[in-house]
Parts: C-alpha cells; structure tokens; sequence
C-alpha cells in the first residue's frame, strides 16, 4: 500500500466517520422530534391565521362604513375654516387612510366604491363636532363588532389600530367644542 | 511512513487514554472526596409560561389596576391642578368599570382575577414619574403630561393584545374596553393643548413638538416618552418611557 492509498482510505474513514454522526444526529432530532409530537403532554396550540378569505365581506363591510365617514367629513371640512378647517382635515385624511389600508389588505378583493355623507345639520363648528363624535362612535362600534369575527391577525391588528385612534377622534371633537373633558360622559361614553 | 505511524500511534495512544478515563471514572464513587469549592445546588428548570388569552386577560385587570393606583395617588391628586383633579376623578370611575368588566372574562376564561397594579410597569416608570411629579417645579402640568400618556398606554395595551390573543370574541372585547382609556388620553392631550389647534400636530418656536390631540392616523404601539420633573443644574429634565407589558410585565 502506497502513501497515497493510504491518505485515501484515512480520508474515506474520516468521511465516513462524519457522514455517521451527521446521519446519527439526524435521526436523532428526528426521532424526539416526532416522540415529543406523540406523547400527548405538549402543548397542541394552533396559531390563528394571518390572513383569512373569509373575513373579505367583514372587511368591505368596514371600508364602505370608512367611505361614508370620508363623504361625512368632506361636507364638514367645506363648512368650516381656520384652525376649525384643519383639524376636521386631518380627521378627514385619516378616514381615507383607513380606506386605503382596509382595501390594500384585501387587494383585488377590496370594494371601494364612493361613500354616502351621513346625517350632518350642524351650522357651527361646536354643532357639526357634536354629531361627528356621535358618528364616530357609531363606527368605532361596528369596528369592535367587526374583530368578534374577523380571524385574520392582520385585518384584526389593523382594525384595532384604527378603533384606538377614531376614539381620539371623538374626544377631539369633543372637548374641543365644549372645553370640558365631561363632555366625553355627557354624550354618552361607552 | 513516519507521518503515518505517528499518526495511528497517536489516535492509538488517545483512544487507550480515553477508555482508561472512562473505566476509572466508572470506579469511582459520588463522592470522590477531592477538595471541590462551593456546593453546587441541583438545577432547577424555569417553569414553562405559555401566553394564553387568560394570562393576557389578567395582565390587562393588572394595567388596569395600575391605573386606578397612580391616578388615585395621593401626589397626583395633591398636585393636579382643578381641571385636571376633575379629569382624574372622571378617568378612575373609567378604569373601575374596566376592571368589573374585565373579572367574568377572566373567570369565564379559568383564570383567577388580578387585584393589584402590574408591578414591572409600577416599578419600572410610574414610581418614578409620581416621584417626579413630587419635586416638580411645574405639576399640574406634569400631572396631565403622565395621565395622557398613562391613558395612552391603557389603550395601547388592549390594542397590542389583539395580535397575541386567538379568540376573536375576546379581541373584540378588549378593543371595547380600548375606547374609554383612548378618548380619556385624548382629552388630556387637550387639557394641555386645547382648542382645534391642539388637535393637529405642531412644533413650538424652538422646533420642538407639541402634545397633539391626534398625533398619529392608526394607533401606536410604541413607548410614550414623557419629560417630566424639576429642573437639574444642567437645565435638563428627566425623560421615562413609558410602555405597554411585554413578555416579562405579563401575569401568568
């Protein structure tokens, strides 16, 4: 036996000596792998799915209620101005994200058709606050109706981070008309 | 040819080594009697917690509870000014009807009600900001500056529960106890600011921002930071986060 069989046979031995252990340590990963899986004191928790097709009509339903709250705030954005003007515009923007996030959540299966101006009379600004706080409440309402059957995480985290904000709205309409934070009780906090 | 001997004398020479070691230890007894520093106690494992919609459900009671402890402080009572003493006392009866709605879902959930404040979060931002507020040079103001936040991260707490917990029923019932703390952090937000100019963010002449009442379009689970306190030599003030629980503030 020459010097290199020899070398050969060492690094077969050596390969084969890795390729072992490698195999070995396989099956054993394998092997608690499936002995935890089977005996029956691991905990068997399904994780709530990401996404769901099932939640689309809950999800459309929330966008055509965001789309009327955008027609609602483009009829009070017109009737208002100075500082007045720019907070209902901020408000305003934030209801047409809310569309936008809402339907880019769905994609292709998202409804975004125009919305319908809800009952707004009031003249001045003190007045129009008044009813939009009553109108946000009325969505936030349906948001949190929503989430008791939305399984999706996403539409569900997305739809919570939507409800913490609109109760903003409310306050900021409401205590901005009135100057009191009792304003929040008077109309009938949740 | 040397190489090669070398080398099995070698891998020889350990492996009778090896087993050598491995036969006197097999005669060995426990207790060898070899001088050894320190006793070495048996390990003991961490118990397994598992984040499960009870647990998340006492930990909001516990928020919650945390809440109704630093708002009905004696400091933040003492060093609120009129409005804000009214705010407070309006915020606390809030927090009261969290917490008796929050106990039948905790109990219908097998879990057993929490009834003191969540104390990482007590210990980690509002001992000291209470403690701030105490020495402070300016706290009637201090004192909305942490409700707001304090509120904030009421809300922010149900909201980030949402992700963790997998019964939507009960998502849907922690984002209805969400609305109250929300409303309440934007109402401090104007007792700070008022007006419709203090709904839209701004900055002050400094270029610094203002507390806004709608700071953000979708709710944020990030850490509320706060300046509060008396003022130190240097001018400077002293800054806390405050933050939702995280996986070691949760009551399992």
């Amino acid at each position: 036996m020459d010097e290199t069989t020899a070398d050969n046979s060492t690094a077969r031995t050596r390969r084969g000596l890795i390729g072992s252990l490698v195999a070995a340590g396989a099956a054993v990963a394998v092997a608690s792998r499936a002995s935890a899986a089977g005996d029956g004191t691991s905990p068997t928790t399904t994780a709530p799915p990401k996404r769901d097709e099932a939640d689309t009509a809950t999800v459309n339903a929330l966008i055509a209620r965001e789309q009327d709250m955008v027609a609602t705030y483009e009829q009070a954005v017109g009737g208002a101005g100075g500082d007045d003007r720019a907070a209902l515009e901020l408000m305003h923007a934030h209801h047409i994200a809310y569309v936008q996030a809402l339907a880019a959540l769905l994609g292709p299966d998202s409804d975004v058709s125009a919305g319908q101006a809800l009952a707004l009379q009031g003249g001045t600004y003190a007045q129009a606050a008044q009813e939009l706080a009553a109108h946000e409440r009325a969505t936030i309402n349906r948001h949190v109706e929503a989430l008791a059957s939305i399984r999706g995480t996403d539409a569900a985290n997305l739809v919570a981070s939507i409800i913490t904000v609109e109760a903003r709205h409310v306050a900021a309409l409401l205590v901005s008309a009135t100057g009191t934070v009792q304003s929040l009780t008077a109309a009938g906090q949740n | 040819m040397n190489e090669r001997i070398n080398r099995r004398t070698l891998i020889l020479n350990g492996g009778t080594a090896a087993a050598a070691g491995v036969i006197l230890a097999a005669c060995g007894s426990e207790h060898s009697g070899i001088a050894r520093v320190g006793e070495a106690p048996a390990a003991t494992a961490l118990p397994e917690a598992h984040v499960s919609d009870v647990v998340l459900l006492r930990t909001a009671e516990s928020v919650e509870q945390l809440a109704l402890e630093a708002l009905g402080s004696e400091v933040l009572m003492s060093k609120a000014g009129d409005t804000g003493k009214a705010a407070i006392e309006q915020f606390v009866g809030a927090h009261r009807a969290n917490v008796a709605a929050l106990a039948p879902l905790v109990q219908q959930h097998g879990g057993e009600s929490v009834t003191t404040p969540n104390t990482r979060m007590m210990k980690n931002y509002v001992a000291t900001a209470t403690a701030l507020i105490a020495e402070s040079d300016t706290p009637d103001t201090d004192v909305l500056v942490f409700v707001h936040a304090l509120e904030g991260v009421v809300a922010a707490t149900y909201q980030a529960f949402v992700a963790w917990t997998s019964e939507p029923a009960l998502r849907s019932a922690m984002m209805s106890l969400a609305v109250v703390p929300s409303e309440q952090s934007a109402a401090t937000a104007q007792l700070l600011r008022s007006g419709t100019a203090g709904i839209v963010p701004g900055v002050d002449k400094n270029g610094a921002d203002l507390v806004a009442t709608l700071p953000s379009a979708f709710g944020p689970l990030s850490a509320y930071g706060i300046t509060i306190g008396k003022v130190n030599e240097s001018g400077a003030r002293t800054s806390i986060n405050m933050e939702t629980p995280s996986l070691n503030s949760l009551e399992y």
